[in-house]
């Protein structure tokens, strides 16, 4: 666990330095485009869009899931999958991608895969609320299940903040590492309950993909939004999300500490 | 007085891989022992005061960037202790700008990557502005940047970090005259604040200029440490022997240090004696720490797995558990399931698949019963995407989407022959006036008349079929012997289903089964089996 620990330090210390660096990786990327951060904005409304044409209208024929029309359920699974699947690929490759802006100088380089979650997650929250304020256009009134987000978004960030430490420690060694990831990601995508509804699988097989840990964050933001479903009420996928959690945060962190050193090397 | 910087035996050894997956190797320890390594610096050893300026020369491949690096604390060292009281800070010409920002607020992200604070910053902006010398150019992406203002711009921001050791890698050669005096003056002031400053370049003139001692690294070792004028003396005079040899010998010369470098290190006894002393003391603390870390994983991973295997295993066991853990904080009873839906309905209504299970309670855990096509069932309530229906004294549970609500509204459409032509084979478009007319006839009588048997079989509910293949039709006789059933096979899947669709009072999910009523007939048209079965109404 000091290995844990120790990268927590990390970034608890630096805080207000992974905040401004967020901020100028924000900066750079869009600054050449004429719309600028409206990008950000633009991109998935078209992917939102083309979801819905082809499985709303397309594919259900308009049918509700579960008494929720399709959009609103639609969105309220793909926007956190928005935020965490470019987030896994990007930090994954931060590392990689930085470590020669950094390596001439003191910096924990365990803040990179941080940096790129934080400057991921703002423009996640803007959509989070534009969102909420469809749902609401729609007649979804708010509930008092609304105030469990901050738990399912801690969620997400330690998910992705264990996760992003250890692929982007491994794809400094590996290269051919971020490939597959890439690959995997877009698969994965239809192995979680994002575009269509996984209840209407087997049992047993609806039980497999919920070992994935996304599926735990997918239905937590659906819990929160639409099922009216506490978060404490599966104690046992809850204690098995935080396990897995941590398993590869620590494993993680050992690997990080132990080969931060040689990064320079493997370049 | 207390060195700055003290460097004991310091090594830095490359690993030389044959392959690329030897790397994955030794990173995983195995076969460590065959590989060769390459020494670019070996069993280093000096000490550096503070103010004291230090050049650093040497050959190329004489390690004297690998050196920088070890002083800058960008590289760690193999082997051997590095003790430096003050931060480093490494002045090389690529100093890593970014291309996409500005050159403002490339100052501000390589200060705060240093650690400055933003008070600290604002502090410096100005003087690295006016140092670098960009101008307007200052408010511009990096990209657009002439090399020189992109180098000036990277030395500038390094000289503002304020560092206690400077080490200056060749920086000076981009800039011209006015710059490099500039740079120059630069260092005389932190000379004067008592800074200690490496100064790696090839140019003695330069070096001699400047530096109170220098450094000569040859082949990874330190060939000489000493005051300026003596080393640069005796460099010189290397160089000019070097240079006199001819190519062959320069390359023999070459190739016989660059050996020395690949092969073991020298004897250094009591170098050795002393890591050996303190890896033992350190062993013990080392074995408990990396048990207690395998332990961690370990424990973690049993848990992970004992969770997802009793996710896996059926719900009981994690009703269990659910049971277990809630009732010790509350008495609630077992956590409700997610409702959305929960309304009366009291309505007759129609099974829409070609079959349909129903179910004991709405956790769909025991079947107990089994609905056809076009049932009649009475639907009493909605709990979520279930139905409670009720039908022959047996109430259960059954999927929304299985069961059609009659529309009482709606009125009862009759289907004619016709309707049917476009899907049916052409014996039946021109005669099924005579093979209709055999309704009511018996086994014999239907034996007798029609020609062409090709079948006779029996139904699973014990009724008789007689098969006429090459007209497509199939007689089938009821409990009383008497013909009520004809169907028609090999019936075609039109384009124009819309209006056949229509017509039916009721049509499964998936579009493969019709329901339809004509005058005396019950009609069920049955894509999946291409056939269409007429019931005579009793």
């Amino acid at each position: 666990m000091r290995f844990v620990l120790q990268i927590l330090k990390e970034q608890l210390s630096n805080l207000y330095l992974i905040f401004r660096l967020a901020s100028y990786d924000m900066k750079s990327k869009y600054q050449m485009h004429y719309l600028g951060v409206f990008w950000q904005f633009l991109n998935p409304a078209v992917q939102v869009l083309v979801y819905w044409v082809v499985f709303g209208l397309g594919i259900r024929a308009r049918n509700p899931v579960d008494g929720v029309p399709y959009l609103i359920w639609l969105l309220v699974g793909l926007i956190p999958w928005f935020f965490i699947s470019p987030t896994i690929v990007q930090g994954s490759n931060s590392i990689y991608s930085k470590v020669n802006l950094v390596s001439k100088m003191k910096f924990p380089v365990s803040l990179l895969p941080t940096i790129t979650i934080i400057s991921n997650s703002l423009n996640f929250l803007v959509l989070l609320a534009i969102m909420v304020l469809i749902m609401f256009l729609n007649g979804f009134v708010p509930t008092v299940f609304f105030f469990q987000l901050p738990y399912y978004l801690f969620c997400t960030f330690m998910f992705l903040l264990a996760i992003t430490l250890l692929f982007s420690t491994v794809s400094v060694i590996i290269r051919d590492f971020q490939n597959v990831l890439q690959s995997f990601m877009r698969m994965i995508m239809f192995l979680l309950p994002i575009l269509w509804d996984i209840n209407r699988l087997p049992d047993n097989i609806q039980k497999i993909l919920m070992l994935n840990p996304l599926y735990y964050l997918i239905e937590g933001f659906r819990n929160t939004f639409l099922y009216e479903t506490w978060f404490y009420e599966d104690i046992l996928y809850m204690s098995y999300f935080w396990f897995v959690t941590l398993l590869i945060l620590l494993i993680g962190s050992i690997l990080h500490l132990k080969l931060r050193s040689k990064f320079i090397d493997y370049l | 007085m207390e060195p700055i910087v003290k460097l004991q035996n310091i090594s830095k050894k490359y690993s030389l891989y044959r392959k690329n997956s030897d790397k994955l190797m030794e990173l995983f320890s195995f076969k460590k022992k065959k590989d060769r390594s390459f020494f670019a610096v070996r069993n280093i050893s000096f000490e550096a005061n503070k103010g004291e300026t230090i050049g650093i020369i040497g050959i190329n491949g004489s390690g004297k960037s690998t050196l920088s690096n070890l002083l800058a604390q960008v590289v760690p060292p193999t082997s051997g202790e590095m003790r430096m009281n003050g931060e480093p800070s490494l002045i090389a010409i690529s100093a890593g700008l970014n291309n996409q920002l500005s050159g403002m607020e490339n100052i501000q992200l390589k200060c705060l990557m240093h650690g400055m604070k933003k008070s600290e910053i604002e502090e410096v902006i100005s003087a690295i502005i006016d140092f670098a010398d960009i101008g307007s150019f200052i408010n511009q992406p990096v990209k657009n940047y002439s090399s020189g203002m992109k180098s000036r711009l990277g030395f500038a921001i390094s000289v503002h970090t304020n560092p206690d050791i400077l080490i200056v890698d060749e920086a000076l050669s981009v800039g011209d005259q006015t710059f490099y005096d500039k740079c120059l003056k630069k260092m005389d002031e932190f000379k004067q604040q008592g800074k200690t400053i490496f100064f790696i370049s090839h140019s003695t003139s330069q070096i001699q200029s400047f530096c109170d001692k220098v450094l000569w690294m040859h082949f990874g070792e330190v060939r000489e440490f000493n005051e300026t004028r003596e080393v640069i003396k005796n460099y010189k005079s290397f160089i000019k022997w070097f240079n006199a040899l001819d190519d062959k010998e320069k390359k023999r010369y070459k190739e016989e240090n660059l050996h020395k470098q690949q092969t073991k290190q020298p004897d250094m006894s009591s170098s050795r004696m002393y890591t050996q002393k303190s890896k033992r003391k350190m062993s013990k603390t080392k074995k408990w720490g990396s048990f207690l870390t395998s332990l961690q994983i370990a424990t973690l991973f049993i848990l992970v797995v004992s969770a997802a295997s009793l996710m896996l295993s059926n719900g009981n066991v994690q009703a269990l558990v659910n049971d277990l853990l809630v009732k010790q904080g509350s008495k609630e009873e077992a956590p409700k399931k997610k409702i959305l839906i929960q309304k009366e309905i009291n309505h007759i209504g129609q099974v829409q698949e070609a079959s349909a299970f129903v179910y004991k309670d709405n956790k769909k855990s025991e079947k107990i019963g089994e609905l056809k096509f076009t049932d009649s069932v009475f639907v009493e309530e909605q709990y979520n995407n279930l139905f409670k229906v009720k039908y022959d004294e047996v109430t259960g549970y059954t999927e929304k989407k299985n069961i059609a609500i009659t529309d009482n509204e709606k009125p009862n459409q009759l289907a004619a022959f016709s309707d049917f032509f476009p899907l049916t084979p052409e014996t039946f478009d021109t005669s099924y006036e005579f093979f209709f007319s055999q309704i009511g006839s018996n086994y014999d009588e239907v034996k007798e008349k029609l020609r062409g048997l090709t079948e006779e079989t029996t139904t699973k509910d014990g009724l008789k079929q007689l098969h006429y293949g090459y007209d497509n039709f199939i007689y089938r006789f009821n409990e009383s012997g008497t013909v009520d059933t004809i169907i028609t096979t090999n019936v075609e899947e039109t384009q124009d289903i819309n209006a056949i669709s229509e017509l039916a009072l009721l049509k499964s999910n998936n579009q493969s089964l019709f329901y339809f009523l004509m005058k005396d007939y019950e009609v069920y048209l049955d894509f999946n089996e291409k056939t269409i079965t007429f019931k005579k109404l009793s």
